[in-house]
């Protein structure tokens, strides 16, 4: 199991189990999971396909709810919630990493990483500003308007990480973000992970099946049928 | 069961909701179709009989005229009418009527220096408008004696002292075979309707100047008629001869089909030719009276034009639904791209896909049509349930026509078809997803397309305004017109599919500078995915214009027909009076509600420019003659104001006039004449009172010997009416022709004198009356001031009396009676008192070639009056059509008096009353005439069997373009967000609030509908200004007048447009609302699965 690093948890996580449907046909995506991540922390969770990732990243990033116990983020209880905390949370605390990128299509990468800016109601020129940091950061200062067909999965994913730091979270959440990646690409976007969340000091969780990511981890938290087990 | 059918029951259980949803689309629109074919079937089979039967029974009276020259023929004469109307009628149920009349009879034994006609008739009116005043009327053509039994009017009984039971000795005028008549009972008529035109003397009961027969006109007699005898078998059985006969029918067209009154129109056309032939044998002069084949002409033209319109609007419905249908077939796309991505991948043909379509399709199809037309016959049922629709005649069984069947069938299956339509696109939605730009050589095709609909819309618009008639004369109807308005909807919502990108390059620019992400979410997704927008602009724009259209029509017909009426009445109220004018004025006067009452002089008269003498004219027409006394109480739209155009016509000063205090019941006066020479002849002196509503009575005083004197004589007034006015005296004298004419110039002198007025108790009839008989007599001072004399007369007035006199040449006594007159007004056109003005319509201009400027002649009821023309008006208040003039009343009557003519009669009374009080104060004028109100006619003009139909369809279309908009609008949100449902559960985790993603989604169906509203809007407003004019009709189915006047109805299209909006607004954010709270999570855990 795991041990609390630091004064305070950046992420709870107690007892959590969630499952879907009922009687026969339940799925138990997750059982009983209990660990913290300290500040500044870079987590890996590996498992297998269907061993309860995502749900679990699901439910530390407010998207969805445990059946019971609770998730703690930054001192707030996820799982209590309403639906404006929800958003609050996701919008001020947690990013999220898609698998899969999540850009909006018919968005430019600029404006792709101007979404959460827009949602704080950053002033135009300070999101512009941050938002040419941003890509700046991730190498694609020069590819500000192309839309996302229009780049590669490698640079997409760039897009998908610049726009998570765009509010500065306290927790980044990612959910196997170089599965659509190829080896050298996966390994860049790794990299270019650990570093910013080493440059803007926030605490990350990250799924993958990726060894590399697993190396550059502080820790590794290991999922099997829902379970928490020893690595 | 095949593969096939299997996949369809799994998917369709799977599915149940959205395919209901479809199902429902489907059949609401195939059932308002339905509906429309129902309205116009029913129009066609039913209205046209009901509508026809509704109208006045002269306007489809068939009226065979029947005057044999030789006598003798009359029996058959009459066969063959009755013939002649059986063959028009074919069958026809109709109420037959005979009015038949013999030739003249010369009375025999009266101490006329003329033997006096009589005449026999039959009159079927005679029972119900005559009293009989002694006997009875006869039972038996013949009595036992050989003699003809009769009733006789009272006058004729009176004049030759008959009495019942008295025999009347007659010689046949045409024959000279004597005959005897009986008189069983003497009559008089209260109140001759039109009908008794038919009437030899019209209902007169006396002529006094009948022209002699084979005296060319030189020689008269008097006239007497009708005798009534028993029936109408004296003149079929030879026992009188027959001078006319009026055969009748009057169709019962309630229940006759279009085929049945096609026919009867083509045979009333005919029917001269056709009567002719029949008696040809008979040596008589005929012709047949009838309007009925231009009522049925009108009533066709009516229904036409309501199938045309109805039409119109269903293939609007048409459209919309359409466009509905394939938002509907895009979310049934959507729901299966999935599913059918793994059919490909699984080796099903493109051809296997279509196929498994078409077979859902045939099966929402053949439900569609199945129940359809059922549920049509319920609609309409409903719709024509209450209110005008009821009223109209519309609430009949329907039944389930042929084409009931074939319309729901075609429609349904139709509509079904556009369900295969994104099947046949090769683009999926996944593909188009990832789009960036658009297909270059597609753009440019579709360019060309919507070019090629805008050029056909162009064309077909321009087809439109160059139209003069919907229908012409054979009453067919151009398919451009219905085609029309369609084509140009459409080619308009193409229109504004084109404005989308403008719009939301505008709103991305702006997005650009904006802090939040809603309305920059919804710019973007508009701006770029620019194709998904395309179905719901379409149906905003097209629901909104169809709506827009028909609220405009429907105002504008209504507004039409409601100025049709207006003018067709005239005034607010119009009072024919059974009742003296002085007693109507004072009745009426007294009835709550009613602001002005004026007398008006409304008549048909002849029009000439005075050619020398009295009553001679030039070039003289017939035409209506209006004089109001008071131009407010004119109704019908004119350009500015009655008002104003009237204002010419008015007179300059005041009547005046010698107050006659209390409420005189009669009026004394003493009465002399005097000549300086002595000269035969008789004085007939006159009063002309007006009471306070500016209506002029003339009381005739009796006539008197010129010379003779006569003390206290006594004139019952009409009725004891307060605030009378004494304005005129005039006095006619006659000379006695037979006499020696005097020598030399003769002064003669007429005066009046000691005025009084008396105010009771005597009773207002004809009894003589005396000075005893009187109370409470009160002498009149003159007031000498006042008074001036009219043409050659010297007037001398003093307060207790006037004298009238002139110099007359001796000579002159053997011409024309003399008159003098003293009014207290000056004549038009003389004292500088200009002429009697008159406004007159162009075509009477044109008729006489008379300019503005020149002088008129109009004879009323005899009497030759001058008017000077200062302006034209298009149309006479009261007389849409046809040539006319307007006057004012006030002068003419001063016309009249100064110059010795007879009083212009007051024909009807004109009110003023606003519109919520006109069947109040109709109810309450039951007593004094016949009222005709405006609102009444209004409400006739709009709800008319032919004419409901108009509007119930134009509101059905309203209604159901509003509910299409709406439920299309929820179809085109749960399109929109379930397309891109990934996306924004991705934004959401973004942070995201759903209220705030439901608030993008709203303001781009809010800017969608913006275009939607702009163009719709501008596209019903264009519709309804082109296409409203051509199919407004009058009620006869002629050319309105006055003119249509297009109206917007924009209380009801703001109405329709809020409705629209908050409709739209809540169905979108209900619907987005609950999608995205199945969002989220879950869906983020399941990534692209569907």
């Amino acid at each position: 199991m795991s041990t609390t690093v630091g004064t305070r948890a950046a992420v709870l996580v107690e007892g959590v189990t969630r499952t879907y449907g009922s009687g026969a046909t339940a799925v138990h995506a997750v059982r009983d999971v209990s660990f913290s991540i300290a500040p500044g922390e870079l987590v890996a969770l590996v498992g297998r396909s269907g061993s309860g990732k995502t749900t679990l990243l699901n439910c530390i990033g407010g998207l969805d709810r445990p059946d019971t116990g609770r998730v703690l983020v930054d001192g707030r209880e996820v799982s209590s919630l309403d639906e404006a905390g929800l958003v609050e949370l996701r919008r001020d605390v947690v990013s999220f990493v898609f698998q899969t990128f999540g850009l909006v299509p018919v968005l430019s990468a600029a404006e792709n990483v101007g979404v959460p800016l827009r949602l704080r109601r950053v002033p135009a020129a300070d999101r512009e500003a941050r938002v040419q940091l941003l890509l700046d950061l991730v190498g694609l200062g020069d590819h500000t308007q192309q839309r996302p067909g229009e780049m590669s999965g490698g640079q997409q994913q760039r897009v998908a990480i610049a726009r998570a730091l765009a509010n500065s979270p306290r927790l980044l959440v990612a959910d196997e973000p170089t599965g659509q990646l190829d080896t050298e690409t996966g390994t860049a976007v790794m990299a270019l992970l650990r570093a910013v969340v080493e440059a803007e000091g926030m605490t990350a969780i990250v799924s993958t099946h990726d060894p590399l990511m697993v190396a550059l981890a502080d820790r590794v938290l290991h999922l099997a049928d829902g379970r928490l087990v020893e690595a | 069961m095949s593969w096939n059918a299997r996949l369809l029951l799994h998917r369709a259980r799977a599915q149940q909701t959205l395919l209901a949803t479809v199902l429902a689309v489907a059949l609401v629109a195939t059932t308002l179709l339905g509906a429309f074919t129902l309205l116009v079937v029913t129009s066609q089979e039913r209205l046209l009989g009901v509508a026809l039967d509704r109208t006045a029974p002269d306007e489809r009276e068939i009226d065979a005229v029947l005057r044999p020259v030789n006598t003798a023929n009359g029996p058959s004469l009459v066969e063959h009418g009755e013939q002649f109307l059986d063959e028009v009628l074919d069958g026809i149920p109709a109420t037959r009527e005979r009015w038949l009349a013999s030739a003249m009879y010369a009375a025999q034994d009266t101490s006329d220096r003329q033997a006096p006609y009589v005449y026999l008739a039959s009159q079927p009116a005679v029972r119900d408008d005559a009293t009989l005043v002694g006997g009875d009327f006869p039972t038996t053509g013949v009595d036992d004696a050989g003699r003809i039994p009769v009733a006789v009017p009272q006058v004729a009984a009176d004049a030759y002292d008959w009495a019942v039971g008295d025999e009347v000795a007659v010689l046949d005028s045409s024959n000279r075979t004597p005959r005897t008549f009986v008189v069983t009972g003497t009559f008089r008529l209260d109140d001759p309707g039109p009908e008794w035109d038919r009437d030899v003397l019209e209902g007169a009961l006396h002529e006094p100047d009948y022209p002699v027969l084979g005296s060319a006109g030189m020689l008269t007699t008097q006239a007497w008629g009708p005798f009534v005898v028993a029936d109408d078998t004296v003149f079929t059985d030879g026992t009188s001869s027959l001078g006319l006969a009026h055969l009748l029918a009057h169709p019962d067209l309630a229940d006759q089909d279009a085929a049945a009154l096609d026919g009867l129109r083509a045979r009333a056309n005919d029917g001269k030719q056709r009567l002719a032939a029949l008696t040809a044998d008979d040596f008589a002069t005929t012709y047949v009276s009838t309007a009925l084949h231009r009522t049925i002409d009108g009533a066709v033209r009516s229904l036409r034009i309501t199938q045309v319109v109805i039409t119109v609007v269903a293939l609007l419905l048409v459209v919309l639904a359409v466009t509905v249908l394939l938002l509907a077939a895009r979310l049934l796309a959507e729901r299966r791209a999935a599913e059918q991505s793994l059919m490909s991948s699984r080796g099903a043909s493109g051809r296997q896909l279509l196929r498994l379509a078409t077979l859902e399709a045939f099966a929402v199809a053949l439900v569609a049509a199945t129940l359809a037309p059922w549920l049509a016959v319920g609609l309409y049922r409903l719709v024509t349930r209450y209110g005008p629709l009821r009223a109209g005649g519309l609430h009949v069984d329907p039944g389930l026509p042929v084409p009931l069947w074939v319309v729901c069938a075609l429609s349904a299956f139709g509509l079904a078809a556009v369900l295969l339509a994104p099947l046949l696109r090769r683009r999926t939605s996944d593909a188009e997803q990832g789009l960036v730009r658009q297909d270059r050589r597609g753009a440019l095709a579709r360019t060309g397309a919507d070019l090629a609909l805008v050029v056909l819309a162009g064309i077909a618009l321009w087809q439109l305004a160059s139209y003069r008639t919907p229908v012409g004369d054979s009453a067919s109807v151009d398919p451009v017109l219905v085609l029309a308005p369609a084509l140009v909807l459409l080619a308009g919502a193409v229109l504004a599919l084109r404005l989308l990108p403008v719009v939301t390059g505008v709103g991305e620019r702006l997005a650009t500078r904006s802090r939040s992400l809603v309305a920059p979410l919804a710019a973007w997704e508009l701006g770029r995915r620019p194709a998904r927008a395309t179905a719901s602009v379409l149906l905003v724009t097209l629901a909104v214009g169809a709506g827009t259209f028909s609220l405009s029509f429907l105002t504008t017909w209504r507004v039409s027909q409601h100025d049709q009426a207006d003018l067709a009445t005239g005034a607010d109220a119009r009072v024919v009076a059974t009742v003296s004018p002085l007693e109507a004025a004072q009745r009426i006067a007294a009835v709550p509600g009613i602001e002005t009452v004026t007398p008006v002089t409304f008549q048909d008269v002849t029009i000439g420019v005075p050619s020398g003498a009295r009553d001679e004219t030039r070039g003289g027409t017939t035409a209506t003659l209006l004089a109001v006394a008071a131009t407010d109480v004119l109704r019908g739209r004119v350009p500015g104001s009655w008002e104003d155009l009237t204002r010419s016509l008015r007179p300059t000063s005041p009547a005046g006039g010698v107050a006659l205090p209390g409420a005189p019941r009669a009026l004394v006066v003493d009465l002399g004449s005097t000549t300086s020479a002595p000269v035969a002849g008789t004085v007939t002196t006159s009063l002309v009172v007006q009471d306070e509503s500016g209506a002029r009575t003339t009381i005739a005083l009796p006539t008197t010997d010129l010379g003779a004197t006569s003390t206290d004589v006594v004139v019952p007034l009409p009725a004891a009416v307060a605030g009378l006015r004494l304005v005129a005296v005039s006095a006619r004298v006659v000379p006695d022709p037979t006499a020696d004419a005097p020598v030399g110039d003769v002064t003669v002198a007429v005066t009046v004198g000691n005025p009084r007025v008396a105010a009771g108790p005597a009773p207002v009839d004809e009894q003589v009356l005396t000075l005893d008989d009187l109370d409470d007599v009160r002498s009149v001072a003159l007031g000498s001031d006042e008074w001036l004399a009219a043409g050659d007369a010297t007037r001398n007035v003093t307060d207790d009396a006037i004298r009238l006199s002139g110099d007359v040449s001796g000579g002159m006594f053997y011409g024309l009676p003399l008159t003098f007159a003293a009014a207290t007004f000056a004549a038009p056109g003389e004292d500088d008192e200009p002429l009697v003005s008159a406004l007159v319509t162009p075509d009477l201009l044109t008729t006489l070639s008379a300019d503005i400027g020149d002088r008129l002649r109009v004879v009323v009821d005899g009497s030759p009056l001058d008017v000077v023309v200062t302006g034209t008006v298009p149309y006479l208040p009261g007389v849409p059509t046809g040539a006319g003039m307007l006057t004012d009343a006030d002068l003419l009557g001063r016309q009249a008096i100064t110059s010795g003519e007879s009083l212009p009669p007051v024909d009807e009374w004109w009110l003023v009353v606003p519109d919520d009080r006109q069947g109040e104060v109709a109810s309450a004028l039951e007593g004094v005439g016949t009222t005709l109100t405006r609102m009444d006619a209004r409400t006739q003009a709009t709800d008319g069997p032919l004419r409901v139909g108009v509007q119930a369809a134009l509101w059905i279309v309203v209604a159901a373009a509003l509910a299409l908009a709406v439920a299309g609008l929820g179809m085109g949100a749960t399109v929109s967000v379930r397309m891109r449902r990934l996306e924004l559960a991705r934004l959401q985790a973004l942070g995201a609030a759903r209220a705030g993603l439901v608030r993008s989604v709203l303001v781009e169906h809010a800017i969608v509908a913006v275009i939607g509203l702009a163009v719709g809007i501008a596209l019903g407003a264009l519709l309804g200004r082109v296409v409203a004019p051509l199919v407004t009709l009058s009620p006869t189915g002629s050319t309105p007048v006055p003119g249509v006047v297009v109206h917007e109805g924009w209380s009801a299209q703001v109405a329709l447009v809020g409705a629209l909006v908050v409709g739209g607004a809540l169905v979108v954010g209900i619907t987005t609302n609950l999608l995205l709270k199945r969002a989220s999570g879950e869906l983020l855990r399941l990534g692209d699965e569907r």
